[in-house]
């Protein structure tokens, strides 16, 4: 595999590879939407549902994807339905489907299992840029399972293998039915050398469609449209419109849970970190944990902490009274910006780190102690300092889509890649001028989209229009027959 | 630190809003966040930064360019202080005066322009024209295009092209000798300079002459010139900063010393008449000088990394084309200012080039 760009900024508060596991609440709260799809209730107010039952349904890809029970419990559905209330009343797991082995299980019966699971909404397709389509039309040449997260504060791949080899390697088993004849799997790990990879080459030897694959350790390399890229630059015989399909480490071991053991998706690693958290490690919760039994008191403290789930690059504040999601993997706390420090340019920098090494943490090897929920420098017409162009994984020019996009040239941003930026938040992350290029970017790209479907629909209309003249014209000349 | 804050906290509401002089507040505000850091939270992802921002860079800048100051202070006297502070004093009541009238924040990008202005100019030059040469720069190389970052031109460039253009015979005969460690230039640090002071040339004039300046004064900075380009000792040193500390393009530095050394190795072969030997042509003049700290300004060069090779190259090339078979004994200026104006036109080529791959992506 071949990648571009790519950093990683070395930040206090990573989480440690411990897991904790976090109790089952009382009370359990599922928001109806979830991961941009918006799930319609199947159960009425007082009702009871079993786990694993269906909480609620989405169409979507072609067929319906559940939100299965994570407990059984009592539901209420709250005053403006857009999201439940589950009153526990037993925190029991048990098998909902029975086990069938992967050797006679058709693929249709995984699909079926996966879309009730709640789990295929985890799976990313190249085709599609989202989930893969249910219905079977869609048979990847290659999954590829990607157990690196290098976003800053994510849950670790290595972490979950490590609490899950059984499942995890049951999962892939399963994945391997859905491929295509002579489809392959490839696992995408570290370095060769570290020990978790030689036991999963230990497992893997004989089975001519895995593969193990490297990446190095630099953000973005864990987001599909880069894993893609990579995979096509560095392989040849990868044809172009092969369909490739993406899952992380916790979604094949939640695939492995499913078909191997009956358990629907019903609870999540979840990391959490940044220099904030009072507590940075990793824990087992149930799905739909309200965010103040996940976190502590310390770090929901509004006035001094902004919570955000998510990775460091593109994490976004969490809500009042947020609860965990089916998709959730990570939270992080980074402080307020408290006080303005004196003649902070000069600083040696002992305690911050940069992607110039330009700070004196250069020498110690330091983590950034100092990172706050600020901009940290004041707002600049962009110098051409380069930095973004070093770092964005899709080989743009971060600085010229800038300066497009300010003389408000979208049509050039477009044709110089706009379409193709990813929204890792490299480049504004690095910008010395603290221009919001990313959020910039995704302006555009929104626009771009509503402009495009705006003329298709223009077209659409047209086309219309030209049909039903054609229809009278025909019918005039029938009548004048 | 303390009697900082409470001392600009008292003036603060002088400024603000309402104030009596709420016109100067870009001043007050820029005093202010040089004492204490800007702060500002973060409203879209990612939410934490990298701490690098403009004030660190450019404080960076100044200090590579310190070694090439003191170096200057050390051979030609305090004049070349009070240089600097004509200087700063006259091109920063631009800067500022354009920030009170866009109502804009005041731009640290001036205090590196204003510290390079004086270290081009001959030691010698009477202070007015360093005001009037910073002056016409800031306003005409910088404010006419909407400030620090959207300029075409280096401004300190274009000043001394104005100065150059406009008072040839001041830039071309105000070269002092270098009184290394003889406390009579603190004479000298009166506006007018004792004739007895002034030399005839420097090494590349000298050069066309026939006489060769000894490698080892050129080297240390032995030698008449502008105020910053003798000491290639000092020049070196900044220039290492520089590249340790990733501020400067190393592409465009190496792209220039490289186009530079195989042309002038090359002619100097063919006509040793006209081009002296490449150690000479390397070390005399303000090629590195140019090169270090000009060439590699980001914002009047191409924007984009590999153009930055190119423009490099042609900096070099034309540097000693112009040096080798023009009137001029320098050709550095004129080589940076001539890639200023086609910057644009090689990001122009990168981008076609970039483009035709993302084609290729989707
Ligand atoms: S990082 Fe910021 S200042 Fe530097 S080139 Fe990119 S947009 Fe410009
Ligand atoms: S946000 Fe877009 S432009 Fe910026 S670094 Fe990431 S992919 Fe590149």
């Amino acid at each position: 595999m071949r990648f571009h760009g790519g950093y990683l900024p070395r930040v206090a508060g990573r989480p440690s590879s411990m897991i904790r596991h976090a109790p089952v609440p009382d009370q359990l709260v599922i928001r109806l939407r979830q991961g941009g799809m918006t799930y319609h209730g199947a159960v009425g107010n007082g009702e009871t549902v079993a786990f694993g039952s269906p909480l609620a349904w989405a169409e979507g890809a072609g067929g319906r994807i559940a939100l299965p029970a994570p407990v059984t419990g009592v539901v209420s559905i709250d005053a403006d339905a857009s999201a439940l209330t589950l009153k526990v009343t037993n925190a029991e797991t048990t098998p909902v489907w029975p086990r069938q082995p992967p050797e006679r299980i058709p693929a249709e019966a995984i699909r079926e299992s996966l879309a009730c699971g709640g789990l295929w909404p985890l799976i990313w397709s190249s085709r599609t840029g989202g989930m893969p389509m249910l219905d079977g039309s869609e048979e990847p040449r290659r999954i590829l399972v990607n157990f690196l997260a290098t976003e800053p504060f994510r849950t670790r791949g290595k972490v979950v293998l490590q609490a899950h080899w059984e499942q995890v390697l049951t999962g892939l088993r399963y994945l391997s039915r859905l491929l295509a004849e002579y489809g392959l799997v490839h696992l995408v790990l570290t370095e060769p050398d570290d020990p978790v990879a030689h036991a999963l080459q230990k497992e893997t030897t004989g089975q001519v469609w895995m593969h193990l694959e490297t990446a190095p350790l630099r953000y973005p390399v864990e987001h599909p449209r880069v894993l893609c890229g990579a995979l096509r630059r560095g392989d040849r015989t990868v044809k172009p419109d092969e369909t490739i399909w993406i899952l992380d480490a916790q979604a094949v071991q939640a695939v492995g849970a499913c078909l191997g053991e009956g358990l629907p998706l019903h609870e999540r690693i979840v990391a959490v970190g940044g220099p904030g958290a009072a507590n940075p490690g990793h824990l087992r919760v149930r799905i739909g944990t309200p965010l103040d039994r996940v976190l502590d008191a310390a770090d929901l403290d509004e006035t001094r902490q902004q919570v955000l789930r998510g990775g460091l690059m593109r994490g976004t504040p969490v809500q009042a009274a947020d609860a965990v999601k089916y998709d959730d993997d990570a939270f992080f706390v980074l402080p307020r910006p408290a006080k303005r420090e004196f003649l902070g340019f000069v600083n040696p920098g002992f305690d911050r780190v940069s992607i110039l090494p330009c700070f004196a943490s250069r020498l110690t090897g330091a983590a950034d102690r100092t990172i706050t929920a600020s901009l940290r420098g004041e707002r600049r017409p962009c110098i051409a300092c380069g930095l973004c162009e070093e770092v964005c994984p899709r080989g743009l020019l971060p600085q010229v889509l800038h300066r497009y996009l300010y003389r408000d040239a979208i049509d050039e941003a477009e044709r110089t890649g706009l379409p193709l930026c990813i929204g890792c938040g490299l480049c504004s992350y690095v910008c010395p001028s603290k221009i919001e290029l990313r959020h910039e970017f995704a302006q555009a790209q929104d626009r771009l989209r509503r402009e495009h479907e705006q003329a298709q629909a223009v077209e659409t209309v047209n086309e219309q229009r030209e049909e039903s003249r054609q229809h009278e014209k025909e019918h005039s000349e029938d009548w004048r027959k | 630190m303390k009697w900082v804050a409470e001392g600009l906290n008292r003036f603060r509401p002088l400024f603000a809003p309402g104030g009596r002089w709420r016109v100067l507040w870009p001043i007050f505000q820029a005093a202010d966040n040089f004492f204490f850091s800007h702060v500002e939270a973060t409203e879209h992802a990612p939410y934490g930064r990298d701490p690098i921002d403009i004030k660190r860079y450019m404080s960076l800048v100044i200090l590579a360019l310190m070694p090439v100051f003191l170096a200057s202070l050390y051979f030609f006297g305090p004049r070349v202080l009070l240089m600097l502070m004509v200087s700063y004093a006259a091109g920063g009541l631009v800067e500022v005066v354009f920030a009170i009238v866009r109502k804009e924040e005041i731009n640290e990008g001036f205090l590196v322009t204003g510290f390079i202005f004086p270290l081009i100019l001959p030691p010698g030059i009477p202070l007015w024209m360093v005001a009037v040469g910073v002056i016409f720069g800031v306003l005409v190389g910088k404010e006419v295009f909407g400030g620090t970052g959207r300029n075409l031109f280096n401004a300190a460039l274009l000043g001394r092209c104005f100065l150059l253009l406009g008072y040839p015979s001041a830039l071309s005969k105000s070269w002092v000798s270098p009184h290394a460690g003889s406390w009579m230039p603190w004479f000298t640090a009166l506006p007018g300079i004792p004739s007895d002071a002034i030399t005839g040339a420097t090494p590349l004039m000298l050069a066309k002459n026939g006489t060769m300046t000894a490698l080892g004064d050129l080297f240390v900075g032995q030698t008449a010139g502008c105020v910053g380009e003798t000491s290639i000792l000092a020049i070196l040193i900044g220039g290492f900063i520089l590249a340790i500390m990733r501020v400067a393009s190393l592409k465009t530095m190496l792209g220039s010393v490289l186009s530079f050394s195989i042309l002038g190795g090359l002619l100097h072969g063919v006509v040793p008449a006209l081009v002296p030997p490449l150690s000479f042509n390397l070390l005399a003049g303000g090629f590195l000088f140019g090169v270090v700290f000009m060439a590699t300004d980001p914002v009047t060069g191409p924007v984009t990394g590999s153009a930055r090779w190119i423009y490099g190259l042609f900096i070099g090339t034309v540097t000693i084309l112009i040096r080798s078979f023009s009137g001029y004994v320098e050709g550095v200026m004129f080589a940076i200012l001539l890639g200023n104006i086609f910057g644009p036109l090689l990001d122009e080529i990168v981008i076609r080039f970039k483009v035709r791959g993302y084609v290729h992506e989707s």
